[in-house]
């Protein structure tokens, strides 16, 4: 499998309280990423340091095969971006955004940007300064499509948003990405908009990729399993054990990842008795990683 | 792209250059018109000393120029956290070269309304033979001269806050110690006066401030 973004050993650190530390990530060609994480975990700094907007402490960064931040010029030309917040010139018309844009990108599409224009009811002659927060966010949106980009990263593109805007311009990503098979990196903390697009899903927290995996594995792997007799934490499981908790009487309550079916077996193999396999859903899945990640780090700490 | 980053700079920045443009006018026609009733028949020097005002105003209005244009211009990327210029695809230097080139074709309005005004206040007054008007030499000095200040300004606003500061206390320190050693080193007033003349004088980095600026001369 080819990668469309690689990162390795990536630091930065910005002030005397936040740092990104040791990040490993691999964005596969052709995946919807989503890379969850709470808010002040890293995302958006990630984001930047991908785009070669921060230049990284250590590590190295490479975009559709181009080194960050030396080549981010030519990754840049490839690549759709929608930040968090309205970065466009606030004096500028829409139609003056557009063709300013246009002017630094020879793959820009202007039918694919009248027709997304017309889609998403933005006027031409409307100043960028006095756009909605919706009607900025979908001007992002068409200025990141109409490129026709090889990878979409996406900062919180919904963020804010009502749920009829927050549709048309999830509706547009998804057609691009069914039509042209575009990679995408977006970022959010609503986890069930990621469950609906993506299949790939990184965890970030406190600056330290936490979880990387196919969403599958993600929304299937990870159970709440309810445990009598259970043996002592140092038996080796089949599974990654993320959390133990007691439980009434003497059972204990367990979120473990990576489960199959299959592996209700290992319990029979000792004096313990599997009582239920609960499914999470994709939020509850979420704040378990979140939650073993930070114990572990407390542990570590 | 030259074209678009161009008419950003010129839309953000035209009411400015508008003001500019229209002062850069007026003040040769101004300064002789307030200054001709005064004049005798056949008064040269007075002639000589009046285009020297004019390039004195001239001088400031085009320094005044070049770092509002500056100082504007990273204002619109501030305003936006520069994210959208980070985003584009460009190197920094080619990012720099066309906000530099697109500063020099905004600035040439501005020395263009010092060219029309001095040529038509140098048109009020008849010339001695001994003298000559400078109206097309005094727009050059100020386009030149806007630009050196636009370029000033754009370096040290667009240095990171912490850099600036790094900077300008660099340049405050090394002006208070050239003062102290012209004091306290023998022989080292005459080292420094002829490195500041290098700096001032022509062709100096810093020498089109500080040439002669005047519209009427020998």
């Amino acid at each position: 499998m080819t990668h469309a973004i690689s990162i390795d050993d990536l630091s930065y650190r910005a002030g005397r309280h936040f740092a990104i530390r040791d990040l490993r990530m691999r964005v596969p060609n052709g995946s919807v990423y989503g890379f969850l994480g709470p808010n002040g975990s890293g995302k958006t700094t990630t984001l930047r340091l991908l785009l070669g907007m921060l230049p990284p402490g250590d590590g190295t960064i490479t975009v559709l095969g181009h080194d960050v931040p030396r080549g981010a010029h030519h990754a840049l030309a490839r690549i759709g971006y929608v930040p968090e917040r309205l970065h466009l010139y606030p004096m500028l018309t829409v139609a003056e955004t557009m063709r300013h844009h246009a002017s630094f990108y020879p793959t820009w599409s202007a039918t694919e940007a009248e027709r997304l224009r017309r889609t998403f009811d933005l006027r031409d002659e409307q100043r960028v300064g006095r756009l909605s927060k919706g009607e900025a966010g979908k001007l992002m949106m068409l200025l990141a499509l109409a490129v026709r980009p090889e990878l979409l990263v996406l900062d919180e593109p919904t963020d804010g948003l009502d749920p009829v805007v927050r549709r048309d311009v999830l509706a547009a990503l998804l057609d691009y990405v069914s039509a042209y098979g575009a990679t995408v990196l977006v970022s959010s903390h609503l986890v069930h908009e990621q469950e609906r697009i993506c299949d790939w899903i990184g965890v970030m927290d406190g600056g330290r990729l936490v979880a990387e995996m196919p969403m599958h594995a993600f929304r299937s792997g990870i159970k709440r399993l309810r445990i009598a007799g259970a043996p002592p934490q140092a038996t080796p499981a089949p599974f990654g054990i993320l959390a133990r908790r007691a439980g009434p009487g003497r059972e204990e309550e367990w979120v473990v990842r990576d489960w199959r079916d299959d592996m209700m077996s290992w319990f029979a193999s000792g004096d313990a008795s599997l009582r239920e396999v609960v499914d999470l859903d994709l939020e509850e899945s979420f704040v378990e990683t979140l939650r073993a990640a930070r114990d572990a780090g407390g542990r570590a700490a | 792209m030259f074209g678009q980053t161009l008419y950003v700079q010129w839309k953000w920045n035209r009411d400015f250059l508008a003001f500019y443009t229209f002062v850069a006018f007026t003040a040769p026609l101004i300064i002789l018109w307030v200054a001709l009733p005064h004049l005798g028949l056949s008064s040269a020097r007075e002639l000589v000393r009046i285009g020297g005002v004019v390039g004195i105003a001239i001088a400031v209005i085009s320094v005044c120029a070049g770092m509002t244009v500056a100082w504007q211009g990273y204002g619109v990327d501030e305003r936006v956290g520069h994210m959208y210029a980070l985003s584009l695809p460009l190197t920094r230097t080619q990012a720099l070269g066309m906000r530099a080139a697109a500063a020099l074709a905004l600035l040439s309005v501005p020395a263009m309304g010092v060219w029309v005004g001095s040529v038509l206040a140098a048109g009020q007054v008849a010339l001695p033979a001994s003298l000559h008007s400078y109206a097309g030499s005094l727009a050059g000095r100020a386009l030149l001269a806007a630009w050196l200040a636009h370029a000033c300004i754009f370096a040290l606003r667009y240095s990171a806050g912490r850099r600036a500061k790094v900077v300008l206390f660099a340049l405050a320190i090394g002006v208070g110690s050239l003062g102290f050693a012209t004091e306290a080193v023998p022989g080292a007033r005459s080292t420094i006066v002829r490195a500041a003349e290098f700096l001032i004088s022509n062709p100096g980095p810093f020498g089109v401030f500080f040439g002669r600026w005047t519209l009427i001369d020998v």
